[in-house]
């Protein structure tokens, strides 16, 4: 994917009669002019939303769209920005609600964290709801909003202590990808919305996968590289750049000269290499540009064929990733996890005791 | 100072599995313990069997012969064990390695049957690779083994055959299955017994022993191995994944087991799994098809198609432009026989 004049030179688009500037996954097979790369990228988006149904599926418009500063974050607005403001005969019959996770657990970061999203807001032409919400908030009763800059030092220092520690960082990513998780479907509860949009593009999702095996949760990697994801229950999450790569997502950015921060505040996969997560990522992008174009695409096909086993009654819901466990399974029953959560936080020195209390005050699982 | 995990001797090693600090004797003990669980967690023998233990004189499939022939006489498995080697007919590699396999028969005193490719299928591996190339080596070396190795089992009255595989090795498969998007073989390689289907099952003991672990084994117990890499695999795909999976593997040691229990974890839907079982036309063979994978590939290298059966072709079959050949049921191709152009006894340039 790119604009590289030595592979486009002398080509013709494929859709129109323009020179060709612009290509994909695959140049050999199809180049585009600016206009047509730019429809065929945003028809990726528009089919997964189409193909599925979202929002004709005679319930409520509304749609969480999660927004962290990243790149493909701000596509994503872009898109459901274009989305709804088509004609009538072709406009996305969605309400958008931002909903920004600010994942910072120190106070400085935390404001620019907190500005920078502000000023985002500010740069939408549309006017959309938009809820900020810490990721410390996970540990609440109930999911609280910030309608102003506050910060809670106490819950902070907590996820500091969880995820800020330099030992076991693979671990602790994994469990703040948890937590993430949880606490956007929290968030989707609180406010009675039953779909919720993420940014994942095909690079994350095949990451994901794979991350998902490496943890010992091969069982749900068909949900987490699907387009609609139905883990949680009563919510909905989608993924509509699923099948963009990040390449193309910058390149279009690029393109449609998008308002876009240039430096992302919290990337979803801005990890070190020496985690198993920045190792996936690094290892499945280099399959990708090394002669096996097909690797995201491949990862993402077999994973979303593949099936859990069927869970045997009774069960109730991990506490962390809500996924049913047999009750008899359970490794820690008091704590109501499931093996793959109990190794997880087993593998993180000194978890305190206050987290498996807050986790389980504030957990939807109760 | 630190002490072995299971008594006060200073320790040697830190067991790969656990991250335990261990002495040679607890190490050596815990080892075979460990496979010794996995035998009997995964329940892969009956009393009474007769079992083929695929040897190579590689360290895997020695230790495994070794540590069978233990736990049998310790716990009393009542197997009857035979020793499989398959000569592929790599100068400089199989035949160095079938002298180790020789050294571990006389050190077990168990029954050793050798059988090689030239003989079954006519070929070596070097005569394959003068044909075909540097390229998909091991797809021909890896279906003629183990119809090979099923042989061998069969001609000791086997009906299983234990092979070396390791965790490590299972966990590459699983990843590189992931990769390639072969749904049904991402649930074989994770199942405990593969194969009952078609009459020779295969178990792997190993399949929860870290590759590490296998290779302190085999040194402290100072078993004679050959460990060069095959000199053809350089090239192969799973190469790749074998370097991101250590790579991973250093930086979180359960990595390994966790990428095996994910596997064990998927289930394929029925549809995407072959269920038909056959014999082969032409050799006999247990076979989903008409024609076993070893048959067509043998008639790829035979007809000089080094591709054969290999890569799917894409080149649509040709229309005929002789009306005399057109029938009322075409040519064939498409689906259904009627589908295709041929009919029309015309070709529009």
């Amino acid at each position: 994917m790119g604009d590289d004049p030595s592979i486009v030179a002398g080509r013709q688009c494929l859709k129109c009669d323009l020179p060709a500037r612009y290509y994909s996954v695959n140049p050999k097979q199809a180049v585009y002019c600016r206009d047509c790369y730019l429809s065929m990228i945003h028809h990726k988006f528009s089919y997964v939303i189409g193909k599925n149904r979202v929002f004709r599926d005679g319930n409520k418009r509304s749609v969480i769209v999660v927004w962290r500063g990243s790149p493909s974050d701000n596509f994503l607005l872009h898109c459901v920005e274009m989305g709804v403001s088509q004609n009538p005969h072709k406009r996305m019959e969605a309400k958008p609600v931002v909903v920004v996770i600010l994942e910072s657990v120190d106070l400085e970061r935390f404001k620019i964290e907190y500005g920078a999203a502000k000023e985002r807001e500010l740069q939408m032409a549309e006017k959309w709801d938009w809820k900020f919400v810490p990721l410390y908030g996970i540990f609440g009763e109930d999911v609280e909003f910030l309608e102003e800059l506050r910060f809670d030092e106490e819950k902070a220092s907590t996820l500091r202590s969880l995820i800020g520690k330099s030992s076991a960082k693979s671990d602790r990513l994994e469990l703040k990808s948890l937590l993430t998780e949880l606490l956007v479907y929290k968030v989707a509860l609180k406010l009675g919305i039953d779909k919720v949009m993420t940014s994942d593009s095909a690079d994350l999702t095949a990451q994901k996968s794979f991350d998902a095996i490496c943890f010992g949760r091969g069982a749900k990697i068909a949900q987490l590289a699907s387009a609609l994801d139905t883990r949680f229950p009563g919510v909905t999450i989608i993924r509509p750049l699923r099948d963009i790569t990040d390449a193309d997502i910058g390149l279009s950015l690029r393109l449609a000269s998008d308002a876009e921060p240039t430096v992302a505040l919290n990337p979803q996969v801005a990890v070190k290499a020496r985690t198993i997560q920045g190792l996936n990522a690094d290892f499945l992008s280099r399959l990708q540009v090394s002669g096996f174009p097909s690797t995201l695409s491949s990862v993402i096909m077999t994973s979303t064929k593949v099936e859990a086993p069927p869970v045997p009654q009774p069960n109730h819901p991990c506490l962390l990733c809500l996924d049913p466990c047999p009750i008899d399974k359970t490794e820690d029953s008091v704590r109501q996890l499931c093996p793959s959560c109990s190794r997880l936080l087993a593998a993180i020195p000194s978890v305190p005791e206050s987290f498996y209390q807050a986790i389980q005050i504030g957990s939807p699982a109760r | 100072m630190a002490t072995c995990y299971a008594c006060p001797a200073t320790p040697s090693i830190k067991i790969a599995k656990t991250s335990d600090p261990a002495c040679v004797p607890c190490f050596l003990n815990w080892f075979e313990e460990d496979v010794h669980a996995t035998i009997t967690a995964t329940k892969i023998f009956s009393r009474g069997e007769k079992v083929a233990i695929g040897v190579s004189g590689g360290k895997d499939s020695t230790v495994l012969a070794h540590t069978l022939a233990i736990l049998n006489q310790r716990y009393d498995y009542g197997l009857e064990l035979f020793l499989v080697c398959i000569d592929e007919g790599i100068a400089g590699y199989r035949d160095h390695s079938i002298r180790e396999v020789h050294k571990n028969q006389s050190d077990l005193q168990l029954p050793l049957k050798i059988l090689s490719y030239k003989d079954l299928y006519g070929w070596t591996m070097d005569e394959i690779v003068a044909r075909i190339g540097p390229k998909n080596n091991c797809t021909f070396c890896g279906v003629f083994r183990r119809q090979a190795l099923d042989r061998g089992a069969e001609k000791c009255g086997a009906f299983k055959v234990a092979t070396g595989h390791n965790a490590d090795d299972v966990a590459e498969t699983v990843l590189m299955n992931l990769l390639r998007g072969d749904i049904a073989r991402l649930q074989r390689s994770s199942t405990q017994v593969s194969g009952s289907e078609g009459g020779i099952t295969r178990v792997k003991p190993f399949r929860y022993s870290y590759q590490k672990d296998v290779v302190f084994y085999a040194h402290f117990k100072k078993l004679n191995y050959f460990s060069v890499e095959c000199s053809y695999s350089p090239n192969a795909y799973r190469g790749l994944v074998r370097n991101h999976l250590k790579a991973i593997e250093r930086v979180s040691p359960r990595v390994i087991m966790e990428i095996v229990r994910s596997g064990e974890a998927v289930v394929v839907p029925q549809s995407e799994a072959p269920l038909i079982r056959r014999k082969c036309i032409q050799c006999n063979y247990t076979s989903s098809q008409e024609l076993c994978q070893a048959c067509r590939l043998l008639s790829g290298l035979n007809i000089g198609e080094s591709t054969h059966d290999i890569v799917k072709s894409t080149k649509k079959a040709p229309v005929s432009t002789d009306s005399s050949a057109a029938t009322s049921n075409g040519c064939g191709s498409g689906g259904g026989g009627d589908g295709c152009g041929c009919n029309n006894n015309s070709v529009d340039f």
